[in-house]
């Protein structure tokens, strides 16, 4: 795993265990304790001489810039909610949620059109990078913006296992959240327009 | 519209700001683009096709040579998927995976090493495992398999084998080691990412060419879902450049490719499907840019592997499992300049006891005397390996397809 694989899913699951123990206790000192103590015991406890880390990237080898943007907004959210809004999460599990209907079913051989494989393309990281400069000039939200801004940069300097700047932007675990996240979304906004 | 300026006025330093740092940031992005556009072409000793100039009858040696070797096992009960490169001192050196049977834990990469103008294979030796795996990669890893070898312009070996965590080989995923002492000892392992979902089910079987950038093409294939063949671009140090996709659906696994010349190719592939049995291949005229639809040739596929090699400018060899419904047999054909049309030529191996014994994933050599190297799986029990000479080549052609 690389430096940014290990870094991430530390980030990952630092974000996770302060959102998720946040239910539970308003104590600061408590809650980042338990998040030390799930990263400590995700990268040294082994089962067959494999840390659980290991387990986790077998998975999914390292987190995309999507999955630290929302779980870390999650967080954010719980601390500082006027800085990350709702609104900010919603608009990147949009982008998550078209992107990855689009992409994973071309990826398994559905349709002409391999859209993965753009993602290798040079290109692909200048279209992008005129999607990150409109975001930052004249789109709504900022979330956006440091979304593709930091997969650029991600991906500019090598710094995952991945040579595709589609893996710097999403991973199939975050397109099921959006999917989820738009999902209840949308039920959400067709029970509120019935009643 | 006042208010609408004086936001956007607002937002042009972020904007400068945020694409100089892109700028700064991508200048290998914006130097790659450009050549992008155009493929390098094929070397033209990549696949053999350095012997182009001699004529394939009984030139280099004037006596017919057939010699059958049997590769160390090494101690594995099952063997399979062997692969041959030439080395640069003249050696040939094999590549597999062995171990209690096909997708046990405790299933490893072996090589071993033929030296020049000898006749006996070198010990087996185990050069990968998955507790090694697990370790260099940080990750859990079930079982591995299918090693390619494959000898750079540079002077690298390099090996590709594909690894499981999950589930069975169509959640396999491809990884590369480079060794730069010719397979004696290997470097740090990489991942090739070739997948989104979870980068599982790209496997690879067919042995890379040689780009004239140095750049590598892998000729790898797709089984979750769909079965399809793709090529891979890769740079020379390994990261992937580019992703090819030759044919849709569910019948196309592990191609093989061979080259014509520096703009022409043929992808052969085994064939998954249910209809026609048969090789089915796709062509090339721009060195992979685009290629044509998948077409099957007259030589029959029981679904199982083959491999092809350039004989000649206009020749090219194949071994493969002459049947529809097994591998009981293996045989060697050559086509002409039709891909589609090819002649058996000479029966390998024939089962004594019907369909008892199988013969497969066979991988073709030709090295640099111009002899030609076939290994493959002998009822998973070792690897064979069968030398000849074009003049017996030449011989054989002469007469009916038979038994050796």
């Amino acid at each position: 795993m690389t430096a940014y694989g290990s870094f991430g899913w530390a980030l990952v699951l630092v974000s996770l265990g302060v959102y998720c123990s946040g239910r539970y206790t308003d104590s600061w000192s408590i809650r980042l304790g338990i998040a030390a103590a799930i990263v400590a015991a995700t990268f040294s406890v082994q089962i067959d001489q494999v840390p659980l880390i290991g387990f986790v990237a077998a998975v999914q080898g390292e987190p995309s810039v999507a999955m630290l943007l929302i779980s870390g907004g999650c967080a954010a959210r719980s601390i500082l909610p006027e800085r990350v809004t709702q609104e900010d999460l919603s608009q990147l599990c949009a982008c998550i949620f078209w992107l990855g209907l689009v992409m994973y079913p071309s990826a398994l051989g559905v349709g002409p059109i391999d859209l993965y494989a753009v993602g290798y393309h040079p290109y692909a990281a200048l279209g992008l990078l005129f999607l990150a400069l409109l975001c930052v000039g004249f789109a709504a939200t900022r979330l956006l913006a440091v979304w593709a801004t930091l997969a650029l940069l991600l991906h500019g300097h090598d710094a995952g296992e991945s040579d595709n700047i589609l893996d710097y932007l999403i991973d199939p675990i975050v397109l099921v959240y959006s999917w989820w996240h738009v999902g209840t979304h949308a039920w959400r906004r067709f029970r509120d327009a019935r009643r | 519209m006042l208010r609408f300026i004086s936001t956007t006025n607002r937002r042009v330093p972020a904007i400068a700001g945020i694409g100089v740092l892109l700028g700064l940031a991508f200048p290998p992005a914006f130097e790659s683009a450009t050549s992008y556009l155009a493929a390098p072409g094929y070397r033209a000793d990549a696949a053999g096709t350095e012997a182009d100039t001699v004529d394939m009858v009984g030139t280099s040696e004037a006596e017919p040579v057939w010699e059958e070797r049997a590769i160390d096992p090494g101690g594995r009960a099952m063997v399979h998927s062997a692969t041959l490169i030439e080395l640069t001192d003249g050696g040939i050196r094999a590549f597999w995976y062995g171990g209690s049977r096909e997708g046990a834990r405790d299933v490893g990469i072996y090589t071993a090493r033929l030296p020049p103008n000898e006749q006996q294979w070198g010990a087996a030796r185990e050069i990968m495992n998955r507790e090694k795996l697990s370790e260099e990669l940080g990750r859990y890893i079930k079982k591995l398999g299918n090693p390619v070898g494959f000898l750079d312009a540079a002077g690298r070996v390099w090996v590709f084998f594909v690894s499981v965590s999950f589930g069975g080989w169509s959640g396999s995923a491809i990884n590369a080691m480079v060794s730069r002492d010719g397979g004696a000892t290997f470097g740090q392992v990489r991942r090739v990412v070739s997948s989104p979902m979870f980068n599982v089910s790209t496997l690879v079987r067919g042995r890379p060419i040689q780009m004239l950038d140095g750049s590598i093409t892998l000729p790898v294939y797709h089984e979750l879902l769909g079965k399809f063949a793709e090529l891979l671009h890769l740079k020379p140090d390994g990261s992937v450049q580019r992703k090819k996709r030759l044919t849709r659906g569910r019948s196309h696994i592990q191609p093989a490719l061979v080259t014509v010349d520096a703009d022409t190719a043929h992808v052969f592939m085994r064939y998954a499907g249910e209809e026609a049995k048969r090789v089915h291949y796709v062509s090339t005229n721009d060195a992979g840019l685009k290629f044509t639809s998948p077409r099957h040739s007259n030589l029959p596929n029981p679904d199982s592997a083959i491999d092809v090699i350039r004989l000649t400018s206009s020749e090219t060899l194949m071994v493969y499992n002459h049947s529809e419904t097994g591998r009981h047999n293996l045989s060697l054909a050559i086509s002409g300049r039709d891909p589609a049309e090819w002649t058996r030529i000479y029966d390998m191996e024939r089962s004594e006891t019907g369909f008892g014994q199988h013969f497969s994933y066979p991988s073709i050599l030709r090295d640099s005397s111009g002899r030609i190297h076939i290994a493959y799986t002998y009822d998973r029990r070792y690897i064979k390996h069968v030398t000849f000479n074009e003049t017996w080549l030449a011989r054989i052609r002469r007469g009916p397809a038979t038994e050796p």
